[in-house]
């Protein structure tokens, strides 16, 4: 069940993907060390993500978009 | 070389940290983290309910996190969620007398708790990692077992990084009451899911994440406790996410940009935007404001209220959550250092509002909630 | 808790490590120390014809020589290294050696020098996908330095990393010291006093390394006049330098290069490197002055 749009629009993403990574400079390890801030890792706060997860997921048709899907419960 | 304003000593430390012998690639600390929230909805609105309980639905959570290094080459994580629910919740909508639509609520108080356990296993090597998950989420009428895999890779001196994953649940659910209520007896869903995603330090203070993912769920996937509700036994789930990391010298402020464009079998399109400013960032104090923005459409079988004239077998539900509409968060979030103790405390105010939704033709659901969180916890790290 | 002590021989140079713990884990993780030196050595020294740095050397001017992470890995960290150091720390000016080795009885001529120089130049090592390849005929690594740093840290690891918390590895002055001693307090290590009997300084180290360069064992005295072994690559003589300098740091490998550094430089410009390279150190001067700096 795919729109045409959504595959146009994903084609448009990918070559936007490739010109964006094509066009970053090379990050030395002596550089990272504003990058490794806790405060700039995806990871920042484990605890608080999982449970705005939990409350977005069960009040919102959209859920997921950062790993594979987990477990359900009975809240949505 | 670009110049750096690093001391020599710092640059060859961290230039001898990328050698063979002594690099660790697996996280090098222990972390553990407990946290207490509590999530209040606002009171549904008097003249919109037209039979049933107007309490407010509250719920309570208690989290617990550990993550720690195993040996040289692996670490795991335990995580165990407790929630504690209360109140009335919506079973219905009908036509009201003005053409509007009302709610009909559950009669008695909600009271059920759910108790969920996730655990990982992961093995690392110098520019890759391998996976394992498993978690359990159970209530008296509801439960869930999963199993995931997560594959990453690092390339170019770690300048990008690859990472691939896939999981697989089943849920079962056995209503209350079913016989009293007519509901359904007992139900199973399957849901598979993969996601692949690329991160990508672009400069020496910004970092970007692109992720693709995609779910199936086959199964029973109505809600067996609302009055009239039937969805298709399948449904199909995209998500295409980008998380962006920005670090400025002025006051040492992170800026964490994240934007999900959702789209599935269901026709529902809905975007999601939030920003989180960090002040102070590595510093005793980091404070800062989050903002978030959604916008979602209905599912091509949602309507404003129960058409109980249709055959049961044609999916339609009055589900608010189904419904065309937006909402706005906003909030602000405090962490205070002491050595490897942290005090976490986070505050955030949600507003559901009918006239951010995408495509919307109707009324605003009279389910539109607003709510409140808030969450203190402690961190500590060794 | 006992304190076992090893001796051997490694990367030409007398090799020490102290372990402390039973007496059968310590000689069992002493000899895979002892094979793990031996291995550096067969893969690093130009003394050894199968070594990756005698095939790269034998292949100069001509080909390019495919080398694992680990070889790649440390000639990236040279390259760090002269950047830093404005192109004094410079792997290939080891041929500089045939100029001024140990028998000539007279200083070598311009012309000779010159010659020399045409074979040095860091900038002149090709680093690829391919491998490395000396762009000129004649050009030629040594490693030795860097190698035997890296391999008193790698040695170190393999130590931390079977379980034991407290140990000393010395290579040839180059040393790691593991945890704490079995006293209970930080491992002392006696930095030796080129011109006097008895140590010129104790440095207190946990888990930290201590590396030592020095003009004072190594010289040549030609007409009467002493000169370093130390070589400058851009004028191809040797340095008149301090006499010698002790880094410590969380590595020996980042040690040693802060200190080689120091002493390839003119003296005054060594103590004003050591002064800003966030390190802590103790030098002595040709004069014989001691200058102790503490980066707190």
């Amino acid at each position: 069940m795919y729109a045409n749009s959504h595959v146009k629009g994903l084609g448009k993403l990918i070559a936007f993907t490739v010109l964006l990574l094509a066009g970053c400079q090379n990050v030395e390890p002596w550089e990272r060390d504003r990058l490794a801030e806790p405060a700039m890792q995806l990871s920042a706060d484990i605890t608080g993500s999982k449970l705005d997860q939990q409350v977005f997921f069960s009040k919102e048709a959209a859920s997921g978009g950062t790993s594979a899907a987990g477990g359900g419960c009975g809240c949505n | 070389m670009a110049k750096s304003l690093k001391s020599p000593l710092a640059i060859l430390s961290s230039a001898a940290m990328s050698m063979p012998a002594l690099s660790a690639s697996q996280p090098s600390e222990t972390l553990v983290s407990v946290a207490t929230s509590i999530y209040q909805e606002g009171d549904a609105r008097s003249d919109a309910v037209a039979f049933g309980d107007q309490e407010r639905f509250e719920v309570k959570t208690n989290q617990f996190y550990l993550s720690s290094p195993i040996g040289r080459n692996w670490s795991g994580t335990v995580s165990y969620d407790n929630e504690a629910m209360s109140g009335a919740s919506p079973w219905g909508t009908i036509e009201g007398a003005d053409g509007d639509y009302q709610l009909i609520m559950s009669g008695a108080s909600i009271d059920d708790s759910r108790n969920g356990v996730d655990l990982s296993l992961t093995r690392h090597w110098r520019k890759q990692s391998i996976g394992v998950s498993v978690g359990y989420s159970g209530e008296h009428d509801y439960h869930a077992r999963s199993v995931g895999i997560t594959y990453e890779r690092d390339f170019l001196k770690k300048n990008t990084s690859l990472g691939l994953s896939a999981s697989y649940s089943t849920d079962d659910i056995t209503p209350t009451d079913a016989q009293l209520f007519q509901r359904l007896d007992s139900g199973s869903k399957h849901s598979r899911s993969y996601y692949v995603s690329i991160n990508q330090l672009l400069t020496p203070v910004a970092m970007i994440n692109l992720g693709l993912g995609l779910t199936r769920r086959d199964g029973y996937l109505s809600d067996p406790y609302k009055l009239r509700d039937v969805r298709p036994g399948k449904r199909l789930e995209r998500t295409f996410t980008a998380q962006y990391r920005h670090y400025f010298d002025w006051q040492s402020t992170t800026l964490a940009a994240n934007y999900r464009y959702f789209w599935d079998s269901y026709a529902i399109d809905a975007h999601t935007g939030d920003a989180q400013l960090t002040f102070g960032t590595g510093s005793r104090v980091e404070w800062g404001p989050t903002l978030r923005l959604y916008g979602q459409s209905a599912a091509d079988f949602y309507v404003p209220w129960d058409d109980y004239g249709l055959e049961d077998t044609i999916a339609q539900s009055s589900d608010h959550r189904l419904s065309s509409f937006g909402a706005v968060s906003l909030g602000l979030k405090a962490r205070f250092k002491m050595g490897p103790a942290h005090i976490v405390a986070r505050y955030q105010q949600y507003e559901s509002k009918k006239h951010l939704g995408l495509r919307s033709k109707t009324q605003a659901h009279p389910g539109l909630i607003r709510f409140k969180v808030f969450s203190l916890g402690a961190e500590y790290r060794f | 808790m006992r304190l076992n002590a090893y001796r051997f021989t490694a990367m030409g140079t007398p090799c020490e490590l102290k372990i402390v713990g039973s007496k059968r884990a310590a000689n069992e993780i002493a000899l895979r120390c002892q094979q793990e030196a031996q291995r550096f050595e067969a893969r690093y020294s130009r003394f050894i014809a199968t070594s990756i740095v005698s095939q790269i050397n034998a292949a100069a001017g001509k080909i390019a020589v495919p080398v694992d992470e680990e070889c790649a890995a440390i000639l990236e960290y040279a390259d760090i290294c002269w950047s830093l150091s404005d192109g004094l720390f410079d792997l290939t000016s080891g041929v500089l050696r045939r100029v001024w080795h140990r028998h000539r009885s007279a200083v070598p001529t311009r012309e000779e020098v010159e010659a020399c120089l045409a074979l040095i130049g860091w900038q002149k090592v090709r680093r690829t996908q391919e491998g490395v390849l000396l762009t000129q005929p004649g050009m030629e690594l040594d490693l030795g330095g860097v190698v035997k740093e890296y391999a008193a840290d790698a040695i170190a690891q393999l130590i931390k990393d079977a379980g034991f918390d407290s140990a000393v590895v010395n290579l040839g002055g180059d040393i790691y010291c593991l945890g704490f001693s079995p006293e209970g307090v930080p491992w002392r290590i006696g930095i030796v006093n080129p011109l006097a009997e008895g140590p010129l300084a104790e440095a207190p180290l946990v888990n930290r390394g201590v590396a030592t360069s020095g003009g004072y064992e190594r010289y040549r005295v030609i007409e009467g006049k002493r000169y370093s072994h130390l070589l400058n690559p851009h004028t191809g003589f040797p340095v008149k330098s301090l006499m010698s300098v002790s880094v410590m740091a969380e590595t020996v490998v980042a040690a040693g290069s802060i200190a080689t550094i120091a002493m390839l430089k003119e003296e005054a410009s060594g103590l004003a490197w050591l002064a800003s390279s966030g390190s802590a150190y103790v030098a002595m001067t040709q004069q014989g002055d001691t200058i102790v700096g503490n980066p707190e």
